[in-house]
């Protein structure tokens, strides 16, 4: 059993709380297409943002540059990181020559991914997730299950819990009102006395080097507004769009498709420093330049992070975000793992070490295609996991259970002989085997399932059969 | 005319009270009397962590969202940190959608600029949907 499978079991494993999973994302799901429903021009719209980003990939370092100058005109001051620890010491530098200690974060998967927070925790500097969920998983001591929802794993009590031992609310308090109520006025205060604010970056527009940033709470700006001197913008190098013409798609393509709003409660758009303030644009790449130079895998980089392709995944649904083990979850997160940071590889072996980690999350997925339908930039998803699992088998990173078997059968499969004599020993073998023969271990397809009791004729014998009459 | 239908009815769904005027001075003082009418103890000493009014520059038809830049508040902090915020807006400033907005407003020229729709909300505890996260509690919309 792979280490998704096992994960998946655990989650499975209380089953009232698994359901409510499957239901609650599969309704952000049903939001989506009402949403997605009401724009006339919606495919169209697909199009484009994924014309504009395949257009920002072929010319990437042009637009990065554009965006620098623009950027530094606008009197922000922008680094390049190459990997997360180049971006951790960049943050670190800013915030110790000034002797700043108390950090607001707003969510950023991309400061997830750069392990920031453990970083500058380690280095003396109090860093508060401003975002509800990521607080409530910060407490915790977790990593979020879902990229737009990072606490969709957990339950009302569970949170209460938590809040009563971190910020004291009643014991026994579950009530979502009440727990936001609490949340507000904890996170206000910090608001309130931070001397810094990072925040992740969900699109920078070439022309005029604007950041812009999306969320319905409203913490980013509070953290950015409310009392911190610093700002820190994190970006990845794929957020670039050229125009504001460019970045109108992408507004109105985003919330639609994450949660099945029209638009954010707050779309940002920061240009200029604030009075007194300073701005600062970190440029992320960590890998990202490797996707971009691979032709199979480099559409990925078009991801704008909706979250849609997790909620309408049949196998995230029913296994949590956190059977997948690596930040980014779900289908779009199965292809991104086992790339992971390039730095990995090692020369001799040209082996990610990544591909080995997460060598099994190219697997947990039925490919039926439900991802790459819903995806706002029209990333062939399912198809980019099938091409995984052929480089992954190749390179004998699948168990060799797994790889015998599958030359096995691909051998009956290529041969119409060897094909039609196994179904039919199958056929009785299945009928006549005593059940410990086939529901067993060793029989993943029956571990969960009752197998469908089988015909007595292959549909070819059943053909020539009536033909005949 | 349409357009001011649809964006009536995305201002309602973003959580918004919507409310109309016969001008813009009405449009001020009823702003006034709602953002009052919730805040304090009754008090009429009002902090600016309390309310916030203030002129939008364009709504946008498609989402019920109201564009605000730096000339429309004081500083930058007042459209987040009110819990009680009220947004003026013309019916002859609203357009259709995100596109026609950029062309028309110069989204990077006062160096910042927030599209606002509806209250600052969650729904992180088990996708509840819960007002008042950070920003605006009530949110109203006042309509001229």
């Amino acid at each position: 059993m792979s280490k998704h499978s096992k994960e998946g079991k655990k989650f499975l494993s209380d089953k009232s709380k698994a359901s409510w999973h499957d239901d609650t994302l599969w309704g952000v799901r049903k939001k989506r297409d009402r949403a997605v429903s009401m724009i006339d021009d919606w495919e169209v719209l697909r199009e484009r943002a994924s014309s504009v980003k395949e257009r920002v990939l072929d010319n990437l370092e042009e637009y990065i540059l554009q965006f620098e100058n623009s950027a530094r005109n606008n009197g922000v001051i922008v680094h390049r990181a190459k990997n997360g620890s180049e971006l951790n010491s960049i943050i670190l530098n800013l915030l110790k020559s000034r002797g700043f200690t108390r950090v607001v974060k707003s969510k950023s998967m991309l400061t997830e991914e750069c392990s920031l927070n453990h970083f500058l925790e380690y280095n003396g500097i109090e860093v508060v997730d401003t975002d509800l969920g990521e607080r409530i998983i910060q407490f915790r001591g977790e990593s979020p299950s879902h990229i737009v929802l990072p606490a969709i794993h957990l339950k009302r009590e569970e949170i209460g819990e938590t809040f009563h031992n971190r910020i004291g609310t009643p014991a026994g308090c579950s009530d979502p009102i009440q727990l936001t109520a609490a949340a507000r006025v904890h996170l206000r205060s910090k608001f309130l006395n931070a001397q810094a604010a990072i925040t992740g970056v969900n699109f920078a527009v070439a022309e005029s080097g604007t950041v812009v940033i999306c969320t319905n709470e409203g913490n980013a700006d509070m953290g950015l507004n409310a009392s911190a001197k610093l700002h820190i913008h994190c970006m990845g190098m794929e957020k670039i769009v050229p125009t504001f013409g460019d970045l109108a798609i992408f507004t109105r393509l985003l919330a639609r498709n994450a949660t099945g709003q029209a638009i954010t409660t707050y779309t940002s758009h920061y240009t200029l420093p604030d009075e007194d303030c300073e701005m600062h644009i970190v440029i992320l790449d960590n890998g990202r330049s490797e996707r971009l130079r691979n032709p199979i895998f480099r559409n990925s980089l078009k991801c704008i992070r909706c979250g849609a392709c997790m909620n309408t995944c049949p196998v995230y649904r029913r296994s949590g975000g956190h059977s997948y083990r690596y930040l980014i979850p779900g289908p779009i997160g199965s292809i991104i793992a086992p790339f992971g940071n390039c730095q990995n590889v090692s020369k001799k072996s040209q082996n990610n070490q990544n591909e080995r980690i997460y060598s099994d999350l190219p697997f947990a997925s039925s490919l039926c295609g439900s991802c790459s339908s819903v995806c706002p930039v029209k990333i062939d998803i399912h198809n980019q996991l099938y091409q995984w699992r052929q480089i992954l088998t190749r390179k004998k990173q699948v168990s060799p259970i797994k790889r015998v078997v599958m030359k096995f059968v691909g051998k009956i499969l290529a041969s119409h002989l060897l094909y039609s004599y196994a179904g039919k020993i199958a056929r009785l073998a299945i009928r006549i085997s005593p059940r410990v023969l086939i529901y067993n271990r060793l029989n993943a397809w029956g571990l969960e399932r009752e197998l469908p009791v089988p015909p007595k004729e292959s549909f070819n014998e059943w053909f020539r059969r009536t033909q005949k009459s | 005319m349409e357009l001011i239908e649809i964006f009536t009815s995305r201002v309602n769904e973003s959580g918004a009270q919507l409310h109309i005027a016969p001008d813009i001075e009405e449009a001020y003082r009823l702003a006034e009397e709602l953002v009052l009418s919730n805040s304090g103890d009754g008090e009429r000493f009002i902090s600016e962590q309390e309310y916030t009014i203030a002129e939008g520059i364009y709504g946008v038809a498609e989402n019920g969202g109201i564009w605000l830049d730096s000339t429309s508040v004081s500083s930058r902090v007042r459209p987040f940190i009110a819990e009680n915020l009220a947004l003026i807006i013309s019916k002859s400033k609203i357009c259709s959608n995100m596109e026609e907005l950029y062309r028309v407003v110069s989204p990077a020229s006062t160096g910042f600029g927030v599209l606002i729709s509806g209250p600052s909300k969650t729904a992180d505890i088990e996708q509840c949907l819960v007002y008042g996260a950070h920003g605006a509690i009530k949110h109203y919309v006042i309509l001229y």
